[in-house]
């Protein structure tokens, strides 16, 4: 597995942004532009980074969801019902989702990111296990979008993330009911912070993109 | 805004210009109407979690939902209830909270379980689509944070809500929809004494 850089903590000077943006997706992500050292938040701000590198980590995590729901509905035995369904309706969403986030990228005149090669484990030996990872990912969907909505520097930005997020949310109690669980985890979605996300998503991630 | 493919990439355009012009003084600024602050959001949302609290209560009371359909409901209405309570210290801190709306749904409970269950999932996706178009009001990065994190729980209760009401859990596809303070009003008012 590919550790990724985690500069969080080892470079003085960096920005809560920076902090919170540079996870296991940002050696994906992340340009040239980055490793020339700690930048102000206010430079972010004008260069429109931000919301560059959100729009990019947000891109990543679809095309993670997009694969992992094409491969269930290839892999998964005997997948039917309402796993089925939920396989089939996420897997449109999501390509949707990674879609759309890559027009924007191409809009904010920065580069789509090659998607990385994933692997998760033994998720398509059963529905059971199919669904578990499900929640993961749509759980952690959830909490990544959240967590990086108050960064995002552009309000049209913001309201198009909302209108994603809520389709996460969407799925993740879908999901959840399904396999018998509650439908929140708490009252509250509450955001995480890119490393955060790392520490749930960087088993799924083998090898990441160019 | 409403997003689906193609209008994301219009929608987006002026963000995109006000990146080229490197002004982003501008972006703070309400894109139509008065000026609003971060406690008339916050108030507005509190009026729509005082409404959906007062409906689970009559729901969970009046036993006209059994099983898990009986079990859910308990659990959203304690959802509903912290969202009230996390709403109004924060209307408090920046001011006075809305009081409580005088609210009767006793039609809808007399109408029996499949009713119960359609105006629950109509509630939540209405809750849902308000929160969506208010976040970009939001100044305070810490209420925007609250706000996001209340937004995705009424997207579960909507989602589960749908499928029991015989319909998809992502009505609107792939984008959900912004739903704005008139349309919201629409909805609502049957319910507001």
């Amino acid at each position: 597995m590919n550790v990724p850089v985690r500069v969080s903590g080892a470079v003085p000077g960096l920005t809560r942004q920076e902090l919170l943006l540079r996870g296991v997706f940002g050696a994906v992500a992340i340009g040239g532009a980055a490793a020339a050292g700690p930048l102000v938040r206010q430079a972010f701000a004008q260069s429109g980074r931000i919301d560059t590198e959100i729009a990019q980590f947000a891109y990543v995590l679809e095309r993670l969801e997009q694969n992992f729901y094409e491969r269930a509905l290839r892999e998964v035995p005997g997948l039917s019902g309402g796993a089925l369904r939920i396989a089939r309706e996420l897997a449109r969403n999501e390509a949707e989702h990674a879609e759309t986030l890559a027009q924007l990228i191409r809009q904010l005149a920065s580069t789509v990111p090659d998607t990385p090669k994933f692997d998760f484990g033994d998720s398509f030996a059963s529905t059971d296990r199919f669904l578990a990872t499900a929640q993961t990912l749509e759980d952690t969907g959830v909490s990544a979008y959240n967590g990086a909505g108050p960064l995002v520097e552009q309000k049209d930005i913001l309201t198009a993330a909302g209108q994603i997020v809520q389709i996460e949310g969407r799925h993740a109690a879908w999901v959840r009911f399904e396999r018998g669980e509650d439908i929140t985890a708490g009252a509250f979605d509450r955001g995480l912070t890119m490393k955060q996300v790392d520490a749930r998503v960087a088993p799924f991630i083998v090898e990441e993109g160019g | 805004m409403t997003l689906t493919r193609r209008t994301f990439v219009s929608a987006t355009a002026g963000g995109a210009a006000l990146l080229a012009s490197g002004c982003g003084e501008t972006e703070d600024e309400p894109r139509d109407g008065p000026p609003r602050g971060d406690l008339d959001v916050v108030n507005y949302a509190l009026t729509l979690e005082f409404l959906e609290e007062d409906f689970y209560e009559a729901v969970v009371s009046s036993g006209v939902l059994g099983g898990r359909e009986a079990e859910l409901a308990e659990k959203i209405l304690d959802n509903e209830s912290e969202h009230v309570q996390a709403l109004a210290a924060v209307a408090k801190d920046l001011g006075k909270p809305v009081g409580r709306p005088a609210t009767d749904f006793d039609s809808v409970i007399s109408g029996g379980r499949d009713k119960v269950i359609r105006v629950a999932a109509d509630l939540e996706g209405t809750g849902a689509g308000a929160y969506l178009a208010e976040a970009a009001k939001i100044t305070s990065d810490d209420i925007l944070a609250s706000a996001l994190a209340i937004h995705t729980v009424e997207a579960r209760h909507a989602s589960i809500l749908n499928l029991l009401a015989g319909r998809s859990p992502v009505p609107d596809g792939a984008f959900a929809t912004p739903i704005d303070r008139g349309e919201v009003q629409r909805r609502i008012r049957r319910f507001l004494v």
